[in-house]
């Protein structure tokens, strides 16, 4: 029995010397990264860390007890600016609620995932810390005037984008990762300050009025290949599953413009190896009309709906061959429904794509507003 | 200690606990279709392998191991087999403690050393398997209960969350990856060999049959539905390229908006440290049973007390580099020795055995 006192009595103490305090993270002891932008000047690069600092206050809670600050660092890789970073201040510096990290117009074109490497490898960044490109500078976007949180309203402006069933188009941290191992293709937001920018699009009334979609950047395994405007992205939705959001524009046989509520869609893509391969898209929309641009209230028929949006959906296909694998959906679906194939071909990619047999069908059902 | 009577399910729970840890934490950095399906299938060997031991145990009515290799193959080599069960079972419960040390390092207490999570462990498990194996069915037993309701809502939302086209790539295993996804397979759904050691002590002898066969087969459908869902989130690519696929494709579930989606790694990261810290002990007990057995010493106690030394220095070993390289392989050879050979050899040599009863 004595012994078991003692073994206790020793247990207890290595238990407690060995995991005692080691961890521990005071939060008014802490700077919260809550955004990254990364822009390109000369060799080096410049981060910038746009971080929340609590300010003690114990009664209230939300963003007036928070202190937003972009700090600049010059450094050759992230992970020098993370050291310096961690240097030169006082508190621990956490990256667990990393809600953005933006790439400044300098780098886009650059190979992202070496350029992120240090956030891809830590474990105690957010792996769903969304990744946007800029069409400024980084420094710029985290230095503008913004009420709350750059970084958060940023975030939430991209998440409402998409709203496809299962894996979103959002491209997160954690799904740079994968495509990277898988070397798949992926797009990117473009956002910007809307400082003396005109077009309404996408731009968050509520929360993130000085943040504006301009686009979307679309990147190969090899890097950026081009880039869709903000309507063109907003067409491209079409080529993923289950969108319950979004408007169609379609012009009726005068030439007037109509515009089309999107209430659900859904996109069959089938993909058949062979030389060359085919591409299918079959795509059925659910929508509602709900302007004509004439005022006359007249829409076109299904048909007619259908034809227009048959018509600028081949565009984009068009354009996405021009640009490398863009929008990626025939990719992903090579890779899922041929594996072994595409792990032998997915190298030259690009080239079977724009020799690729590609095929589509639209197909549109109106209902009424109040249906 | 090893002697008292365990129910169908505690049986089905400790075999159960004992296959699963290398389930939820780790898939040695070698995840592909081919891996997902030979793991699949050392399971289902597994249960195949579980009934014909009981099989076995009928057969003879001996109720432990050691008799049950005497009478079978003779003592001697009936001794060396147990010995080499005994260093089989230390052999995983040090990758066991490496490797849920690597997990708690990387994603929960990034600050304190891996010993030291080692060593807590360790120490946990030797408390744990003190009270004995019936002690430790019982928490097996909760764990049971517990993990399904976790491992429901992991799952529900990771699929509910994850692109399900990609779950097509698992279907479509190359040839040549299945040589390289046996060892690795091998060491994942190792462990219910243990169950040499408890199956002997059946009260009905179809019911415990049921339990134990059962046991390996849930795991593989555990093992199914969380490879699943961390496939459809990360991709196969993903998942080869991490130590720790399930756990990084939790922290990448995301729902939309909901941020508590985001930190399924805690609980999962949580309860796996929990069901490790059972299978140190069901392990070391039953290493030291083994050994035991092996080498005619009745001090079960004492031996496991110098097995965990030795499962942290292994541990650490593994840890470093230095012998993970030998220690996986063999793992996997002692494993096929267990459940793909003897199992099913001692089934046939008990069919040339007269039956015997014995008294409950």
């Amino acid at each position: 029995m004595k012994k078991l006192w003692l073994i206790t009595a020793l247990a207890l103490a290595a238990i407690t010397l060995a995991t005692g305090g080691t961890d521990t993270a005071d939060i008014n002891r802490m700077i919260f990264v809550t955004g990254i932008g990364i822009d390109r000047g000369g060799e080096d690069y410049s981060y910038t860390f746009y971080t929340a600092v609590p300010t003690g206050s114990d009664t209230a809670v939300g963003d007036n007890n928070v202190e937003y600050t972009p700090v600049t660092v010059t450094a050759e890789s992230m992970a020098q600016a993370v050291r310096r970073l961690e240097m030169n201040s006082s508190r621990g510096i956490s990256f667990e609620h990393l809600n953005c990290c933006a790439l400044g117009v300098s780098v886009t074109d650059e190979d992202l995932p070496a350029l992120l490497d240090y956030l891809l490898r830590d474990p105690g960044v957010r792996r769903q810390c969304a990744l946007l490109a800029l069409d400024c500078a980084a420094k710029d976007f985290f230095g503008m005037e913004y009420t709350g949180s750059i970084a958060s309203g940023a975030a939430s402006l991209l998440e409402r984008q998409d709203d496809s069933s299962g894996r979103g188009s959002i491209m997160t941290l954690g799904r740079l990762s994968s495509a990277a191992e898988n070397s798949s293709g992926f797009c990117l937001y473009i956002l910007d300050t809307a400082q003396d920018k005109s077009s309404p699009s996408g731009s968050d009334a509520d929360t993130a009025s000085s943040i504006e979609l301009r686009g979307l950047a679309v990147y190969s395994a090899d890097g950026l290949t081009g880039r869709l405007t903000a309507q063109q992205a907003e067409l491209a939705r079409l080529f993923t599953d289950g969108q319950t959001s979004g408007v169609l524009v379609a012009a009726d046989e005068h030439g007037s413009r109509c515009f089309y509520e999107i209430r659900s869609s859904v996109c069959k893509t089938d993909f058949l190896t062979g030389i060359p391969p085919v591409g299918r898209f079959s795509i059925e929309i659910d929508c509602v009309p709900v302007e004509t641009e004439n005022g006359s209230g007249e829409f076109p028929s299904d048909e007619q709906l259908a034809q227009s949006l048959y018509s600028q959906l081949d565009e984009l296909l068009k354009l996405s061959r021009t640009q490398g694998s863009a929008f990626t959906f025939l990719e992903t679906e090579a890779r899922q429904s041929e594996r072994l194939w595409y792990e032998q071909h997915s190298g030259d990619w690009e080239n079977i794509y724009r020799d690729a047999l590609l095929e589509l069908d639209v197909k549109c059902r109106t209902a009424d507003s109040s249906e | 200690m090893h002697k008292r009577t365990l129910s169908p399910f505690q049986i089905f729970s400790v075999i159960a606990m004992a296959s699963m840890l290398g389930v939820p934490v780790t898939a040695w950095g070698s995840f592909s279709p081919a891996y997902f399906w030979t793991v699949i299938l050392i399971f289902l060997l597994q249960s195949g392998g579980l009934v014909l031991l009981c099989f076995s145990f009928g057969r003879t009515g001996k109720t432990d191991g050691s008799e049950q290799l005497s009478c079978l193959i003779t003592a001697i080599p009936g001794r060396i087999l147990m010995g080499t069960l005994g260093i089989s079972l230390t052999l995983r419960s040090s990758l066991t403690l490496a490797a849920q040390a690597g997990c708690v390092s990387l994603y929960l207490l990034e600050d304190t050393p891996p010993f030291a999570v080692m060593l807590v462990l360790m120490i946990t498990g030797f408390f744990a398997l003190l009270p004995g194996v019936r002690r430790l069915s019982g928490v097996s037993t909760l764990l049971v209960l517990i993990l399904p309701i976790l491992l429901l809502l992991v799952v529900g939302v990771g699929l509910a969350a994850s692109d399900l086209g990609e779950l097509r790539t698992l279907a479509q295993p190359a040839k040549n990856e299945f040589a390289d996804a046996l060892v690795p397979a091998a060491v994942t759904a190792s462990g219910a060999e243990c169950a040499l050691l408890f199956l002997g002590h059946r009260q009905s002898g179809r019911r415990s049959i049921i339990a134990a066969s059962a046991a390996p087969a849930a795991c593989a459908v555990i093992f199914a539905a969380l490879s699943c869902t961390a496939v459809g989130t990360i991709g196969i690519g993903g998942m080869n390229a991490r130590r720790f696929p399930i756990v990084e494709a939790a922290r990448q579930i995301n729902l939309g908006g909901i941020e508590l989606t985001e930190r399924f790694d805690l609980p999962l990261i949580t309860v796996s440290l929990f069901a490790s810290i059972v299978q140190i002990a069901l392990f070391t007990l039953c290493a030291a049973l083994s050994l035991g057995s092996a080498i005619g010493c009745r001090r079960t106690g004492v031996i496991a007390l110098w097995l965990l030394p030795l499962q942290l220095v292994l541990a650490l070993l593994i840890r470093s580099g230095t012998f993970g390289g030998v220690i996986l392989p063999l793992c996997g050879a002692l494993l096929t020795l267990f459940s793909v050979i003897l199992f099913p050899l001692l089934a046939v040599i008990s069919l040339l055995h007269r039956k015997e009863h014995t008294v409950q």
